[in-house]
This record gives C-alpha cells, sequence and structure tokens, in this order.
C-alpha cells in the first residue's frame, strides 16, 4: 500500500473517531453521563442511510436524515431514560447499556442480524502522490472536519455553548442565573446523539451495516477521552488523533491484532503517566 | 421605606438532610428595600437564602414574591422572576473570561456595558478569565453578574469575605446606586458591620433558624452599640 493511501485511511479513521469522541464528551462534560449506548447511536446513523437507500432516496439525502434522525431518538431516550438517572454515575452506565442492548434488539427487528451493505456514491478517484483515492472518502474526511469545527464554533462562539460551559463548570451556578439546565441537557444529548448519527451514516458505505457496527467505536472512543483528557473540549480530540492513528497505521503496516494491542498500551501508558489526559495536564501547567 | 410588600417569607423550615436550620421563619422585604441579615455563625442566613433562591427546598412555609408562590421552583424560574444571586464564595466561572461571566448574567444582554458600568475595573480585564482575578475584583464580577438581568431583589452572602477594606466601601456605594436608581430590594448576609450599616435601611437579626429582632439602619447607626445587644444573644 501507498504511503499516501495509509496516511489518508488513517486520517480518515481519526476524524470519525473524533466525531464520536466529541460527542461522547460533551454528554459526559454536561451531565455526567457515560453513554454506553453512544455506539448505538452511531450504527443507528448507517441504518438510516440503509434504510433511506431502501426507500428509493439518493444517498445524500439519506446522510442529511441520519443526524436529526438519531438526535431525535437521543432527546427520546434522554427525557424517558437517561434524565432519571443523573447524579448517579453507576445507574447512567447500566441505563445506556440497557439502552444500547435495546437498539440493537430493535435493528435485528426490522432488519436482521446480518450485514448490510450501502453503495458508496460514484465520485470515482483522485490520484494523490501517485496513487488513487477514492474521492468518497475525502467526503468523509470535509464532513467530519466541518461538523467538528461546526461542534466547536457551538460551544464557544454562541450563548447556547457559553450556557453550556456554564453548567459543566458549575451547575447550581448557572442555574441561579436563569440558566434551565434541563432544556440544556437534552439539547447536548441530542447533540451528542446526532454528532455519532452524522459519524454512523457517513461511514455507512465503507463498513459492514450489522447491529454490532457501533461496538468497535465505543471503547476507543472512550480511550481517546481519558487520553486526551476531560478537562476540556478540545482533550477528546487530541485524544481520538493518537489513538485512531495509533490504531490505523499499526492495521496498516502490522495487523488489527497489533494496532489493538499497540493502543491500548499506549492508552495505559498515557493514563499512567499524566492521570488527567494529554491536554488537562498542560492546562494547569501553564 | 417602600410601601406593598416583595417578597413574603411565611413559616419557612428548611435544612439539609434529616436537620433543619430553619425552623418557621417569617421576613417580608418591602420593594427597593436594602435589608441585612445579621446573626452568629450557623443561625441559618446562607441556609435562608438557598432556600429563598430555590437550592435547598422548603419543608414547610412559603415564599412568595409579588404574590405569587415561588417556593418550591427550580434555581433558574426563581432567577427568571427576578431575584439574583451572590453566593458565599462568589462561584465565578473560574476559567470563564470576564465577558463571559457577566453575560450569562443575563444571556438575552446584547452585551456586557452593563457590568462595565457598574464597576469599570472589569472591562480592562475582560478577555482574562475570572480566575485570574483578586478576591475583590471576583467578588465585584459576581455582584455585576447578578446585577446584569436587572433584578428585583439581590441575595448577597458574605460580600465582604476576602475583600480588602477599600474595596467593600466601593462595592458597597455602587449597589447602593444601583438599588436606588432601579428600585432593587436587597437582602445582605453580613458580618461586617460597616458594610451592613452603610446598606442597610433595616437589619434583621437571626437565631436558631428565626429572626428574633429588628431594627431600623438609622437608629444602629446613631447608636451602633444597640447592634452588639442583639448580636451578644
Amino acid at each position: 500500500m501507498h504511503l499516501a493511501t495509509l496516511l489518508l485511511d488513517g486520517a480518515n479513521a481519526v476524524l470519525i473517531l473524533m466525531l464520536v469522541a466529541l460527542g461522547l464528551a460533551i454528554v459526559f462534560g454536561l451531565m455526567n453521563v457515560i453513554n454506553l449506548a453512544h455506539g448505538e447511536f452511531l450504527m443507528l446513523g448507517a441504518y438510516v442511510v440503509l434504510a433511506a437507500g431502501q426507500a428509493g432516496l439518493p444517498f445524500w439525502v439519506g446522510l442529511a436524515l441520519a443526524p436529526p434522525a438519531v438526535a431525535l431518538v437521543g432527546l427520546v431516550a434522554e427525557e424517558v431514560l437517561v434524565r432519571h438517572t443523573y447524579t448517579r454515575l453507576l445507574d447512567t452506565i447500566l441505563a445506556t447499556w440497557g439502552l444500547s442492548l435495546v437498539l440493537r434488539q430493535a435493528a435485528v427487528l426490522l432488519y436482521g442480524p446480518g450485514s448490510h451493505s450501502v453503495v458508496p456514491p460514484d465520485l470515482g478517484a483522485v490520484t494523490i502522490a501517485g496513487s488513487p483515492y477514492p474521492v468518497y472518502r475525502l467526503v468523509v474526511m470535509a464532513i467530519s472536519l466541518t461538523a467538528i469545527a461546526a461542534t466547536f464554533a457551538l460551544f464557544f462562539r454562541t450563548r447556547f455553548g457559553l450556557a453550556a460551559r456554564a453548567v459543566i463548570a458549575n451547575r447550581a451556578m448557572a442555574s441561579c442565573l436563569g440558566i434551565d439546565t434541563r432544556r440544556l441537557d437534552r439539547w447536548t444529548f441530542a447533540v451528542g446523539a446526532g454528532l455519532a448519527g452524522l459519524a454512523g451514516a457517513a461511514m455507512a458505505p465503507l463498513i459492514a451495516v450489522d447491529p454490532q457496527a457501533g461496538l468497535g467505536w465505543l471503547v476507543p472512543a472512550f480511550l481517546a477521552i481519558l487520553v486526551g483528557g476531560l478537562g476540556s473540549i478540545a482533550g477528546p480530540l487530541v485524544g481520538a488523533a493518537g489513538i485512531g492513528g495509533l490504531d490505523s497505521l499499526t492495521a496498516a503496516v502490522a495487523s488489527p491484532v497489533w494496532a489493538q494491542l499497540a493502543v491500548f498500551v499506549a492508552a495505559i501508558l498515557v493514563i499512567r503517566l499524566r492521570p488527567t489526559g494529554l491536554i488537562a495536564r498542560r492546562r494547569r501547567e501553564s | 421605606m417602600a410601601d406593598g410588600t416583595l417578597l413574603e417569607i411565611a413559616g419557612l423550615t428548611a435544612g439539609y438532610g434529616g436537620g433543619m436550620v430553619l425552623h418557621g421563619l417569617d421576613l417580608t422585604v418591602g420593594p427597593g428595600e436594602p435589608v441585612a441579615l445579621m446573626g452568629r455563625n450557623g443561625v441559618g442566613k446562607t441556609t435562608l437564602l438557598k432556600t429563598v433562591m430555590g437550592l435547598l427546598r422548603p419543608r414547610g412555609g412559603t415564599i412568595r414574591l409579588d404574590g405569587a408562590r415561588i417556593d418550591g421552583l427550580p434555581p433558574f424560574r426563581i432567577a427568571r422572576a427576578g431575584i439574583a444571586y451572590v453566593p458565599q464564595g462568589r462561584e465565578v466561572f473560574a476559567d470563564l473570561t470576564v465577558e463571559e461571566n457577566l453575560i450569562l448574567g443575563d444571556l438575552a444582554a446584547a452585551d456586557a456595558g452593563r457590568g462595565y458600568e457598574l464597576f469599570p475595573a472589569l472591562a480592562e480585564r475582560r478577555r482574562e478569565p475570572a480566575g485570574r482575578l483578586s478576591g475583590g475584583q471576583q467578588q465585584q464580577l459576581a455582584i455585576a453578574r447578578a446585577l446584569m438581568a436587572r433584578p428585583r431583589l439581590l441575595l448577597l452572602d458574605e460580600p465582604s469575605e476576602g475583600v480588602q477594606p477599600s474595596v467593600v466601601i466601593e462595592m458597597a456605594d455602587a449597589l447602593a446606586a444601583v438599588a436606588a436608581a432601579e428600585g432593587m430590594a436587597v437582602v445582605l448576609v453580613e458580618q461586617n458591620v460597616d458594610l451592613a450599616l452603610r446598606l442597610a435601611g433595616r437589619v434583621v437579626f437571626m437565631d436558631r433558624g428565626r429572626v428574633v429582632a429588628e431594627e431600623g439602619g438609622d437608629a444602629l447607626r446613631a447608636d451602633p452599640s444597640r447592634l452588639d445587644a442583639h448580636l451578644v444573644l
């Protein structure tokens, strides 16, 4: 495999992992909810694209529908399930784990246990550094970058984001200033779910769409957050770059088994040496 | 003194877990009226402010603002009803900038100009994280943040704590000016007698979760020794 292809595939994996980790991190940061169903939100995004295709809709319509559809599922899940477990960290893990089982079984009931494939839109290939590369994969990267930038803009350039950062810092005081923390929780959970849905939808043509599709993303996303640190919204991105980059490069050079090993060893080392994560630690020293 | 009633607390019982701190407390505050709450440590002054703000759920009794019940409402509804709160220890958002802290006081505000008018020193440090300000400036920020939304009632808990005396005076005068200009009532919990007397039209004394006495501010300013009689209970 050419080096350019290798690096581009790595960048692709990293950017998608960033999207997944970002959604997971904002939900944890704001609500202290460890969302074990986050991978299933990704899986749902892929199924929305599949369903839209089966309904005869163009791929891009399915891609556009997936984030709001999954965000809606997130909104409902927050309202009927997750909000009853706030302030009890262990219960949020159990509740969202249960939710992940329900969502996976729902996919089995509707589409069977087997895997489906989504035909990628035919965009052709471009030659990069002497080797052909599918344009669709470049589009996936552009979508991820745009979504990451939009999430940052939402959190750092809007009043909604300012309110969310205030709630993350001091929930009670934010409430005393007139901020409706319930409403903020609900919408943040929906945004997190929507990001996962977007990641799943964009990846749908590149992966096997099956009920287990989300499982492989949850652990790397958690590792990304642990490695990057929870102190800032940039932490998960740095972590995702490290975890995703190491994983895809090792997988390409050696094998996926070695990649798993390398990722876990690296994660353990980072967590051992910098327990607060790469970013949080750096911030404190400054 | 302004006529009518802004805040009316009747038979309020509240506390933490199983232990009650307030035992049937009654207090009324008129519109635009500055009241100081005094009493020894542990008599329930901070608990009272937290309960009015909705941070603690009352076990009994009622709290009315302009005649409407606010007890049992979540803090954000109470804030939107027109009550602002400056907690003990200030609780500014240390990682957010001065400007962001002010905007959080009123997310509908076009800018933070109102806060800078109140304490011009804050304008010079608008882009700095609030955690880097001195204690006195953090207190000014917390007060300015509370005033952003033009509250009808300001609950102020120990604003002089950890603040230089000269800054305390400046704060008191800025607050008194806003209160007079906008008809804002103030409930001030304060150990610092100078600050309390500088601001308050009436001083209410608490003991063991109840209001036990009150004095007019003018009478106390004329004869500060009357204060000791209430505080050495």
